[in-house]
């Protein structure tokens, strides 16, 4: 498989009164070309940070201080400014929580789209090209009468439709990636499923690459077809989604499968024990071995690397060395 | 429906409107019907489970049950005495058996108290224990819910979510009550932490034969958790039954919809691929006829008209839907 963006060793670190957040410890993955890949765990896990860092969105107090993010072969953390905004522009698309935090209240919708083509097509932001686009896309992510909707203030949407308008916003531009920040978490589960459901069929018919940053699993079982398993700011384990399900290697990721109820689940649920490390402090070697009940002496010295077991099923824990 | 022993609470035809104003005189200009019309019996030592999306008014139902809203009509029975022509001191006599547990335990616990007070006020309000007594009191329920001595002197922020969802669960039994309402307890929680509070509220439950009432919109959390299941849109129930009617004989077309939204967090699991159509209708103006008849597969000309009933299917699985002969298998 053609890799598309490369991830390695990615660090980033925020400065803050309490001392410096290592929030990012050596993260490092890949993306294949036309991927519908998950990255999940819990809250603080650095999933957020990784897709803000890959699109170098990371302000101060934020820093990237190591590492590389190779798309397309160029390494993002190199490029200028400039160069960052056309691959933004063009390249890599993301979508956020909050639809409508991220778009501008006072502009109407249709312009915002507008203004998403022409940036990244250097046309004029009237031209009839221009809004033939705007039209074909708010009709492409289910909104019907694209002209009155382009009219529209995001005040005027619910929820659901200002997240298609987010979608549309993104895709219109032919990315070569989507990054998808929890897309779902404001909505309502009927509309979730919408959502979800159309960003899956755009990406595939479209033939391009999304990656979804969750913390459902639910999501990642049903929707995704490869998943990245962070855990305090370190990749625990990457693998399809069906062997991550089936054979877990890591011991977070079991703990974490276990953890949650599916239908049928019987007797008492399996829990992890402890809780998730403050990322101020973390704990020495690997970030879970406080909690893991296969922690040896060489768990707490030593960061375990990221190691191929099996084909694509990748886990980083002293256990498989 | 006929008081027995068996039935802790009997809600009958419970409404909760809430006054929408607007205009410069703040007229009342229009209700939105957050509970229209429910008929419900919780039974003793039972987890009924209180599903739908947001704004179909589980939560309203979960408050408007304990008084902490007064309803607009319809009344609220527990253990035989009627809630909503109770007086004050009877109200507060009643309040010692029943409580509530919060969906988010980083604003339902007061800041600026230490653990020991937010977990013994309910003993200080409603007995005549001495401090020492309390402080008692408050630390065997705080072991018993999973935490140490030495946090009741602490505040709410020196702790993590679940411990704080910990500390609500302690004020919550820590005056035995019968019933507790449990409105999206661990939503607002990681997995792991989820688990360990849904396993505590189970402890609890079987330890001090609590009933409950368990808010949620997570159906994995109601599999693992419920006897029954109550399924609700825009102030109604379309749907009642035992949990195993409810997930493997989904009935109204809702309840298979909503089914398979949720998503599962188990590759492997089969089901139904339904896609859900349109949008939640504004509740202040919900549809005419069945409410769900906008979003529907199923509908004809009379869901457009004629509200459905909750009809019996067979033993404790009701449904209200025209067409529920139909669909059931």
């Amino acid at each position: 498989m053609e890799v598309l963006l490369s991830v390695k060793n990615l660090r980033t670190i925020f400065h803050t009164y309490r001392g410096v957040v290592k929030a990012l410890n050596g993260v490092s993955f890949d993306v294949y070309k036309k991927d519908f890949l998950g990255i999940v765990g819990e809250t603080g896990c650095g999933k957020s940070v990784t897709s803000l860092s890959i699109m170098r969105l990371i302000e101060e107090p934020g820093e990237i201080v190591e590492g590389s993010v190779v798309f397309d072969g160029r390494d993002l953390l190199k490029l200028s400014e400039e160069e960052m905004q056309k691959v933004r522009a063009k390249e890599i698309s993301m979508i956020f929580q909050e639809p409508k935090m991220a778009l501008n209240p006072v502009l109407k919708i249709g312009f915002q789209i507008a203004e998403a083509i022409s940036t990244a097509e250097d046309l004029s932001i009237k031209s009839k090209e221009v809004w033939e686009k705007v039209y074909e896309i708010l009709r492409a992510v289910g909104l019907p009468d694209p002209e009155s909707m382009a009219e529209k203030y995001p005040h005027e949407l619910s929820g659901g439709m200002a997240q298609r308008i987010m979608i549309a916003m993104g895709l219109v531009t032919k990315p070569k990636l989507l990054i998808a920040d929890e897309p779902t978490s404001a909505l309502d589960v009927t509309i979730q499923a919408q959502i979800l459901h159309l960003i899956k069929e755009l990406v595939s018919e479209m033939d391009t690459t999304a990656m979804i940053i969750t913390h459902n699993l639910g999501i990642v079982a049903e929707y995704c077809e490869r998943v990245v398993i962070m855990y305090a700011g370190n990749v625990a384990e990457i693998g399809d989604v069906k062997t991550i399900f089936k054979e877990p290697l890591h011991p977070y990721t079991k703990g974490l499968i276990k953890a949650v109820p599916v239908i049928g689940t019987k007797g008492k649920l399996q829990t992890i024990k402890g809780i998730v490390p403050d990322l101020v402090n973390p704990p020495s070697g690997c970030r879970f071995h406080p909690r893991c009940e296969h922690a040896m002496d060489i768990c707490s010295k030593e960061l375990p690397p990221i190691k191929e077991v099996k084909t694509g099923h990748f886990v980083a824990c002293h256990l498989y060395n | 429906m006929v008081t027995n022993n068996n039935v802790l609470i009997e809600i009958n035809s419970l409404k909760k409107y809430f006054p929408v104003r607007s205009g410069i005189f703040l007229r009342v200009k229009k209700y939105v019907r957050a509970v229209d019309g429910v008929d419900l019996v919780i039974k003793r030592n039972e987890t009924l489970a209180l599903v739908g999306e947001s704004g179909c008014g589980k939560t309203t139902i979960g408050r408007t049950i304990l008084h902490l809203t007064e309803p607009t009509d319809g009344e609220v029975v527990f253990e035989g005495k009627n809630l909503t022509n109770a007086s004050k001191e009877e109200l507060m006599q009643l309040r010692k058996g029943m409580q509530i547990v919060f969906q988010n335990p980083y604003t339902s616990l007061h800041p600026r108290k230490l653990v020991k007070d937010i977990v013994g006020e309910p003993l200080k309000i409603h007995t005549n224990l001495s401090s020492v007594e309390i402080l008692n009191k408050v630390k065997e329920t705080l072991e018993s819910v999973g935490l140490r001595e030495e946090h009741m002197y602490r505040y709410p922020h020196e702790f993590s979510g679940g411990q704080r969802q910990r500390i609500a669960v302690a004020r919550a039994i820590i005056l035995k009550p019968k019933f507790i309402v449990l409105d999206e307890p661990t939503s607002a929680l990681d997995v792991s932490v989820q688990a360990r509070i849904l396993n505590l509220l189970n402890e609890l439950k079987e330890e001090l034969s609590l009933t409950y009432l368990f808010i949620t919109h997570d159906l994995a959390v109601v599999d693992y958790m419920a006897d029954r299941v109550a399924v609700m849109y825009l102030g109604k129930i379309v749907e009642l039954g035992k949990k195993d009617d409810i997930f493997s004989k989904p009935t109204h077309p809702y309840t298979r919809v909503l089914e398979a939204a949720i998503p599962i967090p188990d590759p492997f699991f089969k089901k139904e691929k339904i896609l859900p159509k349109g949008e939640v209708p504004d509740p202040a103006n919900p549809p005419k006829g069945c409410r769900f008849h906008t979003r529907c597969d199923y509908s004809i000309d009379k869901c457009e008209k004629v509200e459905p009933v909750l009809e019996n299917i067979e033993g404790e699985h009701y449904v209200a839907c025209h067409r529920w002969r139909e669909i059931y298998k």
